[in-house]
């Protein structure tokens, strides 16, 4: 029980100590508007909704705004069981009394900070609607325990972002919650632009680089053929910096890029090929 | 009866065929664990990856074999008749031979050399935009050779992995280029260029070749430089024949037309009829290339006949000899057909509607469609399908037609005197569904929930005061166990469900009783669910009768739809279970179960047996499968697991041993699918 309090304390600390983030900038290169529509947008109150696949930079992007726009940023990762009790909070028990603990998206309505809903379409219904209030004119959080209703401090702004592939059949969201958002559509840049970015991410050399982004263009000409996910411009950093740090270039491709992506052995046998006829060690 | 010459000519047609099938076997037993076929699947994956689209890679047939005339009397010297099947392609596909082997001292492993083959001819196919090649033999070699070069230095720039591979093809095929001494003087000059280019790297292109950006650049040179040569020599007068092709060089198909077969009608009276026996097969060694028809081939009207006007008149019942003797014979073996056929350069297609006889399976299988269907047998309006051909690895042209056909109505009473029969079974079949009925559980003592437990606090507070360890499960949360599923039951109802399995049971009945029961019980659990049953006859005439939509609630309706099944025709499982997949995705369920009840594989009228149907169904299960839909099987066919477990995966199907305890199998697998 101790543990816990120690915990549930330093928790508590932790949403006084939500501060802008300092120190260096998040690497972000843009690609088109996005800088200057999230901006925008942030003045405006308007909430904001990421698309795009899997490792293309949009949790890069909210942090890299929330660093030039100054402002706290809250991170929740939505899964299958998140609630709503998990994003505005609960009562805890402490020294035989009962504590309200505020949940992420509370602490960054009361302080005004950034709250990205990272794959928002994976939680459950009852949470997503909780988030309706604060996406219109009205911007206040209704906490029905406690009877509050917060307004939601200046430079307070929703994120939320899911990757339209990817998701389940079943799982969508419904009409009334997408009509609240300014949709950011993302994708993986073009080749020199993802060029630059391994460069900047992994100090590989320019030629490799250029091979990895030739070899990534490549097999995501297999996305129709059986492969549900492509490779994304996460998984070419990671392959650059296995290859920068001295692995042969074959065999980082191998582990970080090919098996990674699929289990079908002719997919797997395939893409091996490709990076066989595309790179030398 | 026969004529003694008639038996010896027979007799000697099967010794040549046997002896010829038996030398074949033999040489053909080489090592064949890396052929095309088990390769072909990677090599398109590698194919697409690299240009972006789909590149068909087909099965490379070999040349004809040369006829006794054209060796005799033929201007083709010996050193050019084509013995082996060489990679090429035709501006869209790539066609590969079934086996190349180069040897270990090449260092270039079967599968290496599949892989630049295939690519160099994708990448010359890309390049072919040209539709009019030079007609003249010298300039359209120096174009293809010209073509090869570049394609080859940009593999080298572009993919520095295949480097090595292409230096040792060419080092292995320059070892096997013929001697100039039979050559003549054209011929020499053409063979030193190739060989010039075969010592050469890949990276380099040797002079007097220049880079062609441009195929219409490649073509300029070509005819340049063939007049040029056609100057050089033209004091021997000697006319050029050709180069010898290899695996580096291949051949360049003319692109194919988009025709369909010629259509053979038939009067009313050939329309199919059964046939007695079941088409002999047999494999077709080469299959000849589909030739264009020629404007006045087939003549309407008819010219002047032959009278053999010696006495006594020997065949009777075939005055002009029209029919080959495999037509009259129907113990003939396919396999001499086969032989006959594959020694064709080319043959005209038809398509026919009536009774196939022989089928003759070749490597590359024809695109077309050959067998013509009559359609109007399903009076409704038909829902297309796409059907996949395993052997050319895609969808078929034409599709399969699903029809609704409205269900009959059978007795009443049939269902009241089951149950009345069967209280027991009925019983059983509840239980075991019924624990798994929706309900609102409040989950105690949880690390984490909505609310706190008080009663688990209290507890806590007091072992605490009594110096016990803490406890931290001090929460609790209701979540509504809704498990929001949908279910589809599809019952197999093709003529070999009426084959008993008891003294008074057919498959069928078997099937009726389950679907009774566990209807019953299904409506008890308020999840969505339908039943269909599926025959059909033909591509053309899948049909589906809903014995129960999603929607429908009528139950007497339902019985008596149940009562009227009776067996019908054949198993097009493919399009049966597409239907009820786009069925299931409309259904807005978090888990959604589709339940195949059959009784063996999947066959039809046509092609739709065997290897076909099997990969046809398993294509329709994948499908189901990347909609979220989860696909199982109860079938009674004991040899099941041969193939269902290809088409399911393991543990998605279950082989009944006594097809008696279908009901309460059918409710054990749903309770445990469900619960999942």
């Amino acid at each position: 029980m101790e543990d816990l309090l120690t915990e549930l304390r330093n928790s508590e600390n932790s949403h006084q100590s939500l501060h802008p983030p300092g120190g260096e900038e998040p690497y972000y290169l843009p690609l088109g508007d996005e800088v200057s529509i999230f901006t925008q947008c942030h003045l405006r109150n308007l909430a904001v909704m990421l698309k795009g696949p899997t490792g293309c930079g949009k949790t890069r992007f909210v942090e890299h705004m929330a660093w030039r726009l100054k402002r706290p940023l809250v991170i929740v990762s939505c899964h299958d069981d998140l609630t709503a009790a998990d994003l505005v909070g609960r009562f805890l028990i402490r020294d035989n009394a009962t504590v309200w603990q505020d949940g992420p998206l509370t602490r960054a309505v009361r302080t005004g900070a950034i709250c990205y809903l990272d794959e928002v379409v994976e939680a459950r219904q009852d949470a997503v609607v909780v988030i309706h209030p604060l996406t219109d004119y009205r911007r206040v959080l209704p906490i029905d325990k406690t009877g509050e209703l917060i307004e939601a401090a200046p430079g307070f702004q929703l994120v939320i972002s899911y990757n339209p592939g990817y998701q389940h059949v079943t799982k969508d969201l419904k009409p009334s919650t997408r009509q609240r958002f300014v949709a950011l559509d993302f994708d993986f840049p073009p080749p020199e632009r993802e060029v630059e970015i391994i460069l900047h991410e992994s100090s590989a050399e320019r030629g490799m680089a250029h091979d990895l982004v030739a070899l990534a263009c490549r097999i995501r000409g297999l996305a129709d053929r059986g492969l549900a996910e492509v490779p994304s411009t996460r998984l070419l950093v990671a392959t650059a910096r296995l290859i920068a740090n001295g692995i042969a270039p074959r065999l980082a491709c191998h582990v970080a890029l090919v098996s990674p992506l699929s289990d079908d052995p002719a997919l797997v046998a395939a893409m091996r090929d490709l990076v066989d006829a595309t790179l030398v060690d | 009866m026969a004529e003694p010459e008639e038996l010896i000519i027979d007799a000697a047609r099967h010794a040549t065929a046997f002896v010829s099938r038996l030398w074949d076997h033999d040489n053909n037993a080489s090592d064949s664990s890396c052929t095309l076929s088990v390769c072909r699947q990677r090599l398109e994956f590698f194919l697409t990856a690299v240009h972006g689209h789909e590149v068909p890679v087909r099965v490379a047939q070999p040349p004809p074999p040369p006829s006794a005339l054209s060796r005799l009397f033929g201007r083709i010297p010996q050193h050019l008749i084509e013995t082996c099947p060489l990679p090429a392609n035709d501006g869209a596909r790539v066609f590969l031979p079934m086996q190349v082997d180069l040897g270990e001292k090449n260092g270039l492993s079967t599968l290496r050399l599949f892989r630049l083959l295939a690519l160099q001819q994708a990448q010359r196919a890309q390049r072919r935009q040209i539709q009019t090649l030079p007609a003249d033999t010298l300039a359209l070699d120096l174009f293809h050779l010209s073509e090869a070069v570049v394609v080859d230095h940009v593999l080298a720039l572009h993919f520095a992995g295949l480097r090595h591979d292409l230096i040792a093809l060419r080092r292995a095929m320059l070892q096997a280029r013929p001697q100039l001494t039979p050559l003549n003087e054209p011929e020499r000059v053409v063979e030193e260029l190739y060989c010039r280019i075969l010592k050469a790297c890949p990276d380099v292109i040797p002079p007097p070749l220049a880079l062609a950006l441009k195929p219409e650049d490649s073509l300029d040179w070509a005819v340049e430089m063939g007049k040029k040569i056609t100057i050089q020599t033209e004091t021997t007068s000697m006319r050029y024949r050709g180069c010898v092709k290899d695996l580096w060089l291949g051949k360049m198909l003319p692109i194919p037309t988009d025709s369909q077969p010629d259509r053979y009608h038939e009067s009313v009276r050939d329309l199919p009829e059964p046939l007695a026996k079941p088409p002999r097969s047999a494999k077709l060694p080469r299959r000849p290339e589909v030739r264009e028809r020629k404007q006045d081939e087939d003549d309407e009207a008819q010219g002047m006949w032959m009278v053999q006007k010696d006495d006594p008149q020997q065949h009777v019942e075939d005055p002009a000899g029209l029919q080959r003797p495999a037509d009259r014979d129907d113990d003939a073996d396919a396999g001499d057909l086969a032989d006959s056929l594959s020694e064709l350069p080319e043959a005209q297609l038809i398509s026919s509607s009536k009774a196939v006889r022989e089928l003759l399976l070749a490597d590359d299988p024809l695109d077309q469609r050959t067998t013509q269907v009559h359609r109007g047998k399903g009076g409704t309006h038909g829902i297309a399908y796409p059907e996949w051909d395993f052997r050319v690895s895609r969808y078929h042209k034409e599709s399969a037609i699903v029809r609704l056909q409205p269900p009959l109505l059978g007795d009443v009473a049939w269902a009241e005197s089951v149950l009345a029969q069967r209280p027991a079974l009925l019983n059983q079949v509840q239980r075991r569904l019924e624990g798994l009925r929706p309900k609102r559980v409040r989950h105690h003592r949880q690390p984490d929930g909505d609310d706190l437990d008080i009663n688990a606090y209290v507890n806590a507070f007091a072992e605490r005061q009594a110096g016990l360890p803490p406890q931290d499960r001090l929460y609790q949360f209701t979540r509504a166990v809704r498990r929001d599923i949908a279910v589809a039951l599809l019952i197999d109802i093709s003529g070999s469900t009426d084959g008993w399995i008891s003294q008074e049971l057919r498959i069928i009945d078997v099937e009726k009783e389950a679907l009774l029961l566990v209807y019953l019980a299904l409506t008890k659990l308020d999840d969505p669910f339908c039943i269909y049953a599926f025959s059909g006859e033909s591509a053309q005439n899948v049909s589906l009768w809903p014995l129960k939509n999603f929607e429908e609630n009528d139950r007497t309706l339902v019985q008596r739809r149940i009562a009227a099944l009776e067996p019908q025709l054949y198993t097009r499982a493919g399009a049966a279970i597409r239907h009820i997949t786009s069925l299931l995705a409309a259904i807005n369920s978090r888990y959604r179960l589709l339940i195949l009840l059959s009784d063996g594989k999947p066959n039809d009228v046509d092609h739709y047996e065997g290897r076909y149907g099997v990969e046809d169904m398993r294509q329709a299960v994948a499908e189901a499968r990347l909609q979220a839909i989860h696909p199982f099987c109860i079938t009674v066919d004991r040899h099941a697991p041969h193939y269902l477990a290809r088409v399911f995966g393991a543990r998605h199907y279950a082989v009944l041993r006594q097809a008696e305890t279908l009901p309460v199998v059918l409710a054990d697998v749903l309770r445990r699918l469900i619960r999942r």
